[in-house]
């Protein structure tokens, strides 16, 4: 025997369009429009292997896949970025499986998939966010076991999660999560916006787009439909807040008023600012959007 | 100025590539070829077909050379490719009582019908490094083999499988271990096509411990055997042979189409008997697992954790069928662990903002 | 039997956009891609065929509900998507004849409290469609929407559909989660989606 005489019978391989074969995409469509119908609660779908590891954003990616068509133009972020190394690796993927025009400016995408962060530009009603989840599950802050999350979701039986956002304030004066603060959606369900900062809550309440939110590892979709309420989990006398970054500007275009990411210089060690939204600081850089000035003193930042 | 250049992500990622490559093919050694992995590596190729959840050697071989050895890489490679393949039918099941048996054993009874068959196995050789093997020549090898060959017999009659009353079977006639799942008419999990759910009937369970990772179903097996859950297993019967698969002809009503034969490893265990229920006389319970090729460390740890999952009242990990399955998929636990690799800063930034916050410091 | 007009890639990729805006924009009509039919039954609505390949295939099954020339729209929907017909309580995808109020649609799943999902999306043909901000003058029917989805609210008129469908949706969609969530379709491919969570009233 030889190795040719191992080599599979048939031709040389070529992907289906966005990688993904239809029945994949079918189920995921299937699984998307229940999930549209239902804000927040979290949709199981098959989830079947690609090229990517898992926990690497193989749930946003099969959304997208599901999805996109050869008209779309694709935004691709990690922490805000679009050349950080993850989302690098994502765009190549998705161009070689579709070959659709990609963009850094938030402004042209009509599909922007995302970790861990929203752009500072809102987006618009005709644009979508697909955000990549590695915990879907906020309960399981509380709770360990998937039988028993769905059934406290089932029954809008939220108390355990009270107890510990209480527990929380009595132990450290406030509540100490930081990305992927727990929301009631449509006044519903509870859901984990994905690991989002607390800067990007106000984004997704009555947003005018469309959010979609995709664990691949966990298997589960969900989504929360245009002019819904987000609301993070407060209690009356602590309301929710944002990050502060107190009087830091953003070294490359002095914007006040942005999620900024801390660095250090490679060089002297010395700490700076920037704008994590790396698409944004760079349109502002050439003079196209004005920088986002700090509006509101540190506590409730209104998005505009 | 220490930035993130856009376009230096995808030049570090092209780099990475080429030096992988580089690492894998310096040196003198002559490249590795396929049919040398699938001929000389035959454990570890059915270990990643195992765990992939695809049967194909030669795929199997393939993914391990270019994951340059490493079995959860390889099996992930699997897994991506199976993705992409067309599913076309299901199979009928395969009748492991047909075996063309390899290698049968049992621990339960001395002598069983057919007798215990020890086949290829290391479990009596003695652990000794073989120098010998370093410097093997082609000519030796080809000598080896021919004398090998040269002496074999021909014991068809003896190995055909109806003298290889299953273990199991005996028992059951005696009423002494759990009855045989009745033959169920309703459709059964598919755990690639659906997503998992807890409870989980017994047939999504036993397909999820079947493409496990060997090293994690082991651990936890381990802890069932050593007192988390106590499950003191008794091995009944343990095969490694060739099944055939078959599929019911696509249009022929009734009739049958044998695609080829594929190698298990099947084990059936008998635990301690459980305090029985009202009238019920006591059984011994049983576990079974089954998975690719030759893999006996996973079919026996399979089998225990079956059994343990099944207990009348969980308390250890072992018996918690909801941690077991979803902590031991190979493709998804390494993931998910190497996904903390990736920039956390946003994140960390968040919490930085908290934990000063709340130290009352500035930021 | 065997239609061959629909695209399998590119226009179920441009259907299932179409869908995915309606469901979560109701009161909004979006346009399903023109695939020309030659073999549809009398009484179908030849662009639900569009979307039920768009979303069905062997894993799910669908329904037809009792209209007149039920066994001909089953035998062609069977030809055409590979998909198990089943029983209306247990199918997950509903097509129904919407100038006719069907007793069938009164047996659709509504899912249960832990999988809410699994309830029927019904597809229903109406005669026609048209969307906007401002009530219409000419529609036979003007639906109010309100809910997810809708910035206050959003007005959608419909001709050719019977009134006790609403009737029976609102008493379905009466417990959140459960419920069921429709799609109403025209002839010439018009589409508009109205997922549970929505506030119908009838005007």
């Amino acid at each position: 025997m030889t190795p040719a005489d191992l080599l599979p019978a048939s031709g040389p391989r070529r992907f289906n369009f966005a990688f993904l074969n239809e029945g994949a995409k079918r189920e995921v469509r299937r699984a998307l429009l229940k999930a549209v119908a239902l804000p927040g609660h979290q949709v199981p779908f098959a989830s079947p292997e690609l090229p990517i590891a898992r926990g690497w954003g193989t749930g946003g990616l099969q959304v997208t896949m599901s999805l996109i068509g050869p008209a779309d133009v694709l935004k691709i972020i990690d922490q805000g970025c679009d050349g950080s190394v993850n989302a690098v690796n994502l765009r190549k993927l998705l161009v070689a499986t579709t070959g659709v025009r990609t963009t850094s400016d938030s402004r042209e995408a009509t599909i922007l998939q995302s970790r861990h962060r929203l752009p500072e530009i809102p987006l618009a009603a005709h644009q979508l966010a697909v955000l990549q989840v590695p915990l879907p599950e906020p309960l399981r802050l509380v709770e360990p076991s998937e039988v028993e999350t769905r059934r406290m979701h089932s029954e809008a039986d939220y108390a355990r999660m009270w107890v510990s956002l209480y527990e929380d304030v009595v132990q450290n004066g406030a509540i100490s999560l930081a990305a992927g603060y727990p929301c009631r959606v449509h006044g519903t369900y509870i859901m984990s916006p994905s690991p989002l900062p607390r800067w990007d809550l106000p984004l997704l309440d009555g947003a005018e787009h469309l959010t979609l939110l995709g664990a691949g590892r966990e298997k589960r979709v969900y989504a929360v439909p245009p002019y819904t309420s987000v609301k993070p989990l407060e209690f009356e006398d602590l309301p929710f807040t944002v990050e502060d970054f107190g009087s830091a500007v953003c070294a490359r275009c002095g914007s006040s008023g942005t999620f900024l990411d801390e660095l250090y210089d490679e060089k002297t060690g010395a700490a700076f600012r920037v704008c994590s939204d790396s698409g944004f600081c760079d349109l502002v850089r050439a003079g196209v959007v004005p920088p986002k000035r700090k509006t509101a003193p540190a506590g409730r930042l209104a998005h505009g | 100025m220490g930035y993130v250049a856009v376009q230096g992500g995808i030049t570090a990622i092209e780099n990475s590539e080429k030096l992988n490559r580089y690492l894998r093919s310096r040196g003198d050694s002559a490249p590795l070829s396929v049919l040398q992995i699938i001929e000389q590596m035959g454990l570890l190729v059915d270990k990643v077909m195992g765990e992939g959840g695809l049967y194909s050697a030669f795929h199997a071989a393939l993914a391990i050379k270019q994951a340059s050895g490493d079995p959860l890489e390889a099996a992930f490679l699997l897994r991506a490719y199976r993705s992409t393949l067309r599913r076309l039918a299901d199979s009928l099941p395969v009748r492991t009582a047909e075996m063309r048996i390899h290698r049968r054993i049992s621990a339960a009874f001395k002598t069983i019908p057919g007798g215990q068959v020890l086949g290829s196995t290391s479990d009596y050789e003695q652990r000794i490094l073989d120098f010998s093997l370093a410097k093997e020549s082609e000519d030796a090898r080809r000598e080896a083999v021919r004398a090998f060959e040269s002496g074999l017999v021909d014991n068809e009659e003896t190995l055909h499988p109806e003298h290889f009353r299953p273990v199991i079977d005996m028992l059951r006639s005696q009423g002494l271990a759990d009855k045989a799942p009745a033959a169920s008419t309703e459709e059964l999990t598919d755990i690639t096509q659906e997503s998992p759910a807890f409870p989980m009937e017994r047939s999504g369970r036993l397909q999820m411990l079947a493409r496990a990772e060997t090293g994690g179903v082991l651990a936890l097996a381990y802890s069932s055997m050593r007192g988390y859950g106590m499950v003191h297993p008794t091995v009944a019967e343990l095969r490694v042979g060739a099944v055939r698969v078959q599929m019911p002809h696509p249009w022929r009503k009734g009739a049958v189409v044998t695609l080829g034969s594929i190698a298990l490893t099947e084990v059936e265990i008998v635990a301690s008997p459980e305090k029985s229920e009202g009238d019920e006389k006591p059984v011994f319970p049983m576990g079974y697992g089954c998975c690719f090729g030759h893999n006996e460390v996973k079919a026996i740890s399979a089998a225990v954790l079956d059994r343990a999952m099944r207990a009348a009242a969980p308390h250890a990990p072992a018996e918690d069928a909801e941690f077991v399955l979803m902590h031991t998929d190979g493709v998804e636990s390494s993931g998910f662990c190497s996904h903390f690799k990736l920039p956390h800063y946003v994140t960390f930034q968040a919490d930085l903002a908290r934990l000063r916050s709340m130290r009352g410091t500035d930021e | 039997m065997r239609e061959t007009a629909f695209e399998d890639v590119f226009d179920s990729q441009r259907t299932i956009r179409t869908l995915l805006d309606v469901l979560s924009r109701p009161g909004t009509v979006g346009s399903l891609p023109h695939a020309p039919y030659q073999f549809c039954p009398p009484g179908f609505c030849p662009p639900v065929l569009s979307i039920m390949k768009t979303l069905c295939d062997h894993r799910v099954s669908f329904s037809v509900g009792s209209a007149e020339n039920r066994q001909q729209w089953v035998r062609y929907l069977e030809v055409n998507l590979a998909t198990p017909f089943k029983a209306v309580a247990e199918a997950e995808y509903a097509v129904f004849d919407g100038t006719v109020f069907d007793a069938d649609f009164s047996l659709l799943s509504r899912g249960t409290l832990e999988f809410p999902e699994t309830s029927t999306t019904a597809l229903i043909s109406v005669g026609g469609l048209a969307g906007g901000a401002e009530k219409s003058a000419d529609a036979a029917t003007t639906l109010r929407l309100s809910g997810p989805g809708v910035r206050s609210f959003a007005f959608l008129g419909v001709t050719g559909l019977d009134a006790r469908y609403l009737e029976e949706r609102t008493r379905a969609n009466r417990s959140y989660p459960l419920g069921i969530d429709l799609f109403l379709v025209d002839t010439s491919g018009l589409v508009a989606g109205i997922p549970r969570t929505s506030t119908v009233e009838v005007s």
